[in-house]
C-alpha cells in the first residue's frame, strides 16, 4: 500500500507491509483501519504502560528455526494484570503471533477456518478440542480486554473490545488458542518456548 | 500475566502490616511475614489461613532482594522450607520463589550449602511414580537431546512459608516428586490434583549467585551435589591423552628393547650335573649392551641352586652369584598345574671386550618333599651367553607411571560420577 496521510493529524503514514490491515499513527497514536485504498479512523491506541518486556516493536525474534520480525504489539488486560501479544512476519512473509506472558512464550500461526475445532461456543476446562489433526485438553478459559495497540497488524484489533480466550494443549505439548469475540473468532496453533531459548535482536534505536 | 503496574504495596488484611507486592499477575497467595496469615492475592487479599509461630529458616536470601542470574534480573518474592523424612533421616531445604517481569518465575533452592536454580519445563515429557515402581530397569526419559535417568522419588512437606507464591501453599502440604538426572540438569515430575508439573533444575555456582545478588552467602557446600557436573581442568583432556599416548609409546619401546636377541657369545653348552663344577670361557665381542648368562636345568618337581663366578679378560673376579632353577607340576581337583621354571638368567654389563672365564657350580639341590621320587634332583645343566642385549624394564616402569597418570583423570571422573549418583534410591534388584 502506498503511503497516506493520517486522517486525524495529517502526518504521512507508510505501512511496511502490503498485508497490514490496521496500524497506529506514529505521530498522534490514532488507530487506523486500512480498507483497500481507504483509511478509516478506529479510535485511540490506548495506553501502553512502560514495563520491562522481552520483545519490542521492530525486534527480530528467533524461536527454534524460525525468525519473525515484530510489527505489532497488543496488550490485553484481565483486570488485575495483562499480557502482551506481538504480531510479525517470517522471512517468507508468513503471519505469526508471539504471546509473552510472564516468562511463558508461545509462538503460533493462525489456523485456516477449515482447521478450526468444532465447538458450540461453550467451553469447559475439562473439555477437549480436535483441531489440525490433533486432540487438545482445554487448560484455560478467560476473557480479556484489548487495552493498547502499537505498530501494525494484519487484522483489526479494537482497543476496548473484550475477547474470550481458550487455551488447550495436546499431549505433544502443542498449544491451541482461540479468540472469540462478538461476531467472530480466530484460532492459532503453536508451541511453548523458554525465554532463555529464544534470541531477540533489538531494533536499532 | 503481568501484574497491573500501579499495584506495589498492600496492607495485610489480618494484621495491617505493609507488604510489598513484588510478584507478577500469577501470584495466587501472599503469606504475611509478620502474622503468618495467608492472603488470597486474587480476591482482595482475604485471609485464607493462618500459620502462627513459624520459625523463619536461616537463608542468605531475603524477600525483596533483587539480583541478576543468567542475564535476567530476578526479585525474591517468597520463601518455603521443606522437610523430607526417610526412616530416622531428615533432610531440609529452602526454596525461594523468584520473579522476573520478562522471564517469569523461578526458584533458588538452598540445600546443604549448595544452590540450585529451577524453572518450569513445558516440554512434553513425563515420568510417573507408577512407571518407576513397575520398571525392571532404571527408567529414563529424553528431552531436547538430553537423557535423564531416574534418580529418586521423594515426598516432602512444607514447614515454613512466607511471601508471594503462584499457588496457595499450606504448612504440612506434602508433595511427591519423581526426579531424573541428566548430564547437567535434573527434571522433577510432580502431580497435584489434576495438574502435572515438570521442573528443570540446574546447579547454581555460589560465586555466580553471590555476584548476581551482591551478597556473601556464607554457604559451605557439603559433598558433591547430584547436579554438579564434573568440571575438568582446562588441560585435563590434553594431559590425559598425552599420558596415555606416552604410556603406549614407552611400552612399545620397552617391548622392542626387551625383545632384542643380541649376539651369541657362547652357544649352548651341556654338562652333566654330577660333572660340575665346570670352567667355561667365552669371547665378548660387543661391550655396549647387557650380557645374559642363561642357565637351564632339567629339574622335575625338584630344585637346584647353581653358582656362577665370572672373571674378566684380565683375570680379575667380576662377580659371584647364584640362581635357582625349580619346576613343580601335578594334578589336583582343579586339573593340571605347574609352578616355577627350569631356567634363570644372570645379567651383567661387561666393561670391556675379551675372553671371560666362567666357573659354573652346583651348590645345592633337592626334591619337593611330597613328590620325592629319589635320585638326583638335577641331571643336566645347559649354559649359554648372549650379549648386546637391552632391557625394557625401566621403560615398562615408565609406561606404568604414565598409564597411572592418564588413568587418574578417568578415575577422578568416575569417582565424581559415583558421588553424584550416591543419593539415588534406585537399585537394580527393584
Amino acid at each position: 500500500m502506498r503511503p497516506f496521510n493520517c486522517p486525524n493529524c495529517g502526518d504521512t503514514v507508510a505501512p511496511a507491509l502490503a498485508r497490514v490491515k490496521m496500524m497506529t499513527c506514529p505521530s498522534c497514536g490514532t488507530t487506523l483501519l486500512l480498507e483497500d485504498e481507504a483509511v478509516r479512523l478506529a479510535g485511540r491506541e490506548g495506553v501502553m504502560h512502560a514495563v520491562p518486556t522481552l520483545i519490542g516493536l521492530g525486534d527480530s525474534v528467533t524461536l527454534g528455526r524460525s525468525t519473525v520480525e515484530i510489527h505489532g504489539h497488543a496488550r490485553f488486560s484481565y483486570g488485575r494484570g495483562f499480557w502482551d501479544e506481538f504480531w510479525g512476519v517470517t522471512g517468507s512473509g508468513a503471519s505469526r503471533w508471539v504471546s509473552v506472558d510472564e516468562g511463558d512464550v508461545v509462538y503460533q500461526r493462525p489456523l485456516e477456518p477449515e482447521d478450526w475445532p468444532r465447538h458450540n461456543g461453550h467451553f469447559r476446562t475439562d473439555g477437549h478440542l480436535i483441531a489440525a489433526g490433533d486432540e487438545f485438553d482445554i487448560l484455560e478459559l478467560d476473557s480479556a480486554e484489548c487495552v493498547a495497540v502499537a505498530g501494525s497488524f494484519d487484522e483489526a484489533l479494537m482497543v476496548g473490545e473484550t475477547y474470550r480466550f481458550v487455551n488447550a494443549q495436546s499431549p505433544r505439548g502443542r498449544l491451541l488458542s482461540g479468540e472469540i469475540w462478538q461476531g467472530g473468532e480466530s484460532w492459532f496453533l503453536g508451541d511453548w518456548f523458554d525465554p532463555f531459548e529464544i534470541t531477540v535482536r533489538k531494533a536499532p534505536v | 500475566m503481568s501484574r497491573a503496574p500501579e499495584l506495589t504495596t498492600i496492607n495485610c488484611t489480618s494484621c495491617g502490616a505493609g507488604l510489598d507486592v513484588l510478584g507478577g499477575g500469577r501470584v495466587v497467595a501472599h503469606i504475611c511475614g509478620y502474622c503468618g496469615a495467608e492472603l488470597d492475592a486474587q480476591h482482595d487479599y482475604q485471609v485464607l489461613a493462618r500459620f502462627d509461630g513459624l520459625e523463619r529458616p536461616d537463608s542468605p536470601f531475603r524477600i525483596g532482594m533483587t539480583g541478576t542470574l543468567f542475564g535476567v534480573q530476578y526479585t525474591v518474592i517468597g520463601t518455603l522450607e521443606h522437610r523430607e523424612r526417610w526412616g530416622a533421616q531428615v533432610w531440609t531445604w529452602i526454596d525461594h520463589q523468584l520473579f522476573s517481569p520478562t522471564h517469569g518465575y523461578a526458584w533458588i533452592t538452598v540445600e546443604e550449602g549448595h544452590l540450585v536454580f529451577t524453572r518450569r519445563y513445558r516440554r512434553p515429557v513425563w515420568m510417573s511414580v507408577a512407571r518407576v515402581e513397575t520398571s525392571e530397569h532404571r527408567p529414563s526419559v529424553s528431552s531436547r537431546g538430553q537423557r535423564y535417568n531416574y534418580y529418586e522419588t521423594s515426598t516432602s512437606e512444607i514447614t515454613f512459608a512466607e511471601g508471594e507464591f503462584t499457588w496457595a501453599p499450606r504448612i504440612g502440604d506434602r508433595t511427591t516428586t519423581v526426579s531424573a538426572l541428566g548430564t547437567d540438569a535434573m527434571l522433577g515430575f510432580s502431580e497435584t490434583g489434576t495438574e502435572r508439573e515438570v521442573y528443570r533444575s540446574t546447579y547454581l555456582p555460589r560465586a555466580e549467585a553471590e555476584a548476581g545478588f551482591g551478597i556473601d552467602t556464607g554457604l559451605r557446600p557439603q559433598g558433591i551435589h547430584p547436579l554438579q557436573s564434573y568440571k575438568a581442568g582446562r588441560h585435563d583432556r590434553f594431559l590425559r591423552n598425552t599420558c596415555l599416548a606416552l604410556a603406549l609409546v614407552t611400552a612399545l619401546i620397552g617391548l622392542f628393547m626387551g625383545g632384542r636377541d643380541g649376539t651369541t657369545f657362547l652357544p649352548e653348552q651341556r654338562f652333566a650335573a654330577n660333572a660340575l663344577p665346570q670352567t667355561v670361557t667365552f669371547d665378548v665381542t660387543d661391550a655396549t649392551g647387557l650380557t645374559d648368562i642363561r642357565l637351564q636345568g632339567d629339574v622335575r618337581n625338584s630344585w637346584a641352586y647353581l653358582t656362577v663366578e665370572l672373571e674378566d679378560p684380565e683375570g680379575e673376579p667380576l662377580f659371584e652369584a647364584g640362581r635357582t632353577v625349580e619346576y613343580y607340576f601335578g594334578r589336583d581337583s582343579d586339573g593340571n598345574w605347574s609352578e616355577g621354571r627350569r631356567w634363570s638368567t644372570l645379567r651383567f654389563r661387561p666393561e670391556t671386550t675379551g675372553t671371560y672365564t666362567m666357573n659354573l657350580g652346583l651348590e645345592e639341590q633337592g626334591h619337593w618333599p611330597n613328590t620325592s621320587a629319589g635320585g638326583a634332583a638335577l641331571s643336566q645343566v645347559t649354559v649359554s651367553v648372549a650379549g648386546g642385549r637391552s632391557s625394557g624394564f625401566w621403560l615398562y616402569l615408565l609406561a606404568g607411571i604414565f598409564a597411572l597418570g592418564g588413568g587418574s583423570f578417568l578415575a577422578r571422573r568416575f569417582w565424581h560420577h559415583t558421588r553424584r549418583w550416591r543419593g539415588s534410591d534406585w537399585t537394580d534388584e527393584d
